[in-house]
């Protein structure tokens, strides 16, 4: 066990490219928002197992059926691993944090907060929110000083890397399909290009402790920039249509800008009031309530 | 047990007459879809390679019949090889459940502990925890993240580990 004298101490230490390790004596606002942070990642990947499980009878075809099962298999299997690392940090137990979440006082991630009206949706999902999430989860992976939360990261950005080509995959069919596959397509990107550009966050205030911490390694309009730089041109290439009718190129960089970002959907979705927020809870809740006789059958609780 | 086919057929540009050694040795630059350091000769899934003329033909064994990362693979595989020249490729799937975690090269089985924090189970015992080396390994539940792995937790240093066999 490791113990730091004061917070410059501490800083000093994790500026030298330091370590944190579970039973080291880290300074408490350390430990509070490095927990704060996995809770939210679990809670994110919770939410996001049970919308890819929605979808697993309406997959069309065996072979999609079997990459919705085995996807929603990683987003809880994720879950689960997180919610380990964050109860051991001795501030939640899991089933505390398990009925904040239920009960709305938690939060996850804001694209869990809308509805997949369509398969088109879902792959939206898959080739656009899917990329997000990656890119902000490696970016975490990058330096992250929480040992125990980096080693499972190493893992989990390997698996949703995975998921990407699947996202790819199935984006390019669409792209190559039907007129009625590339309006359908078209349409779910309407619904969810904003959202996935939003995942980044607003812009990091100037003092994140989270970027002080290295638990972030990028600030959020860095990843968000970096994102539709690559996502722009990717789109228009398929012949899809971004729907941002402020969205134009830097004659000179030839960087991609976007219109000024509406964040009032986001900040709705901080407090549980997004459009699709209360359904999706209300869906958990019944889950939970559902599988408790599993649950007693193996002696756990949450 | 009847084999799954994957046939890609291109235009021949192989002049040397092609060999199972110069196959292997391509294969090598197939990765895992997920853990992308490790080669799939590294993780024992190429069971076999036969050529015939400037046919290839790659026999592999998923490390669970309903892998989900078979079609990946295969495509990988098609592509790795016709990089090399060879293109006439077809691959094979056996999927009589023969693949066991001691077909896990040496090199595999340090990358999957260092990196990934993944440990092999051995004749049903669980394994030193790859992190901090201790017997201190419990295990929490049968599946995790896949269904190829159990996951654990390790007593002595905290950490969660995945467990594979």
């Amino acid at each position: 066990m490791r113990a730091w004298a004061d917070l410059d101490e501490f800083q000093e230490f994790l500026d030298d490219g330091g370590m944190v390790e579970a039973d080291d004596d880290m300074p408490e606002e350390y430990r509070h928002e490095v927990f704060r942070f996995i809770e939210f990642h679990a809670n994110s990947e919770l939410m996001g197992g049970l919308t890819e499980r929605d979808w697993i009878p309406h997959s069309p075809g065996l072979r999609l059926k079997q990459i919705f099962l085995a996807k929603t298999q990683d987003e809880i299997g994720h879950a689960h691993l997180l919610y380990m690392v964050a109860a051991d940090m001795g501030i939640k137990t899991r089933d505390e944090m398990m009925s904040d979440l239920l009960a709305g006082k938690t939060r996850f991630h804001n694209v869990f907060h809308y509805r997949a009206e369509t398969w088109a949706d879902q792959i939206a999902i898959a080739f656009l929110v899917d990329a997000a999430a990656f890119a902000s989860q490696r970016a975490v992976f990058a330096k992250c000083t929480y040992g125990p939360y980096k080693r499972i990261l190493r893992r989990i950005v390997g698996e949703e890397g995975f998921h990407m080509r699947h996202g790819e995959e199935m984006l390019l069919k669409m792209a190559s399909g039907s007129q009625v596959q590339r309006d359908l397509f078209q349409a779910a990107l309407e619904r969810w290009w904003w959202p996935a550009v939003q995942l980044f966050g607003p812009d990091s205030p100037p003092d994140d402790p989270l970027l002080n911490w290295y638990i972030k390694s990028e600030r959020n309009e860095a990843l968000r920039h970096a994102y539709v730089q690559k996502y722009v041109p990717l789109l228009q290439g398929y012949g899809f249509t971004v729907p941002d009718d402020g969205l134009r190129q830097d004659p000179d960089t030839g960087e991609w800008m976007m219109s000024e970002i509406d964040w009032a959907p986001l900040k709705a979705t901080f407090s549980n009031a997004g459009p699709d927020s209360a359904r999706r809870l209300a869906n958990a809740v019944r889950n939970h309530a559902e599988s408790a006789w599993f649950r007693e059958s193996i002696g756990v609780s949450a | 047990m009847v084999p799954r086919i994957n046939r890609c057929i291109g235009v021949t540009t192989a002049r040397t007459a092609v060999t199972p050694e110069m196959v292997r040795s391509a294969l090598k630059s197939v990765v895992d879809p997920e853990y992308g350091t490790l080669s799939i000769v590294d993780l024992g899934i190429v069971d076999d390679v036969a050529v015939n003329d400037d046919r290839v033909s790659v026999t592999l064994l998923p490390t669970m019949a309903g892998c989900p990362a078979r079609e990946v693979i295969e495509s990988d595989v098609c592509t790795a090889l016709q990089t090399q020249g060879l293109s006439d490729v077809e691959v094979l799937w056996r999927l009589d459940g023969s693949w066991v975690p001691s077909m896990l090269s040496p090199l595999a089985v340090d990358q999957l502990g260092r990196e990934f924090s993944i440990a092999i189970r051995r004749d049903g015992v669980l394994p030193a925890c790859p992190v901090c080396e201790q017997p201190s390994l419990r295990e929490v539940s049968p599946v995790g993240p896949t269904r190829c792995r159990a996951v654990a937790w390790c007593d002595a240093c905290r950490n969660v580990v995945e467990v594979v066999g």
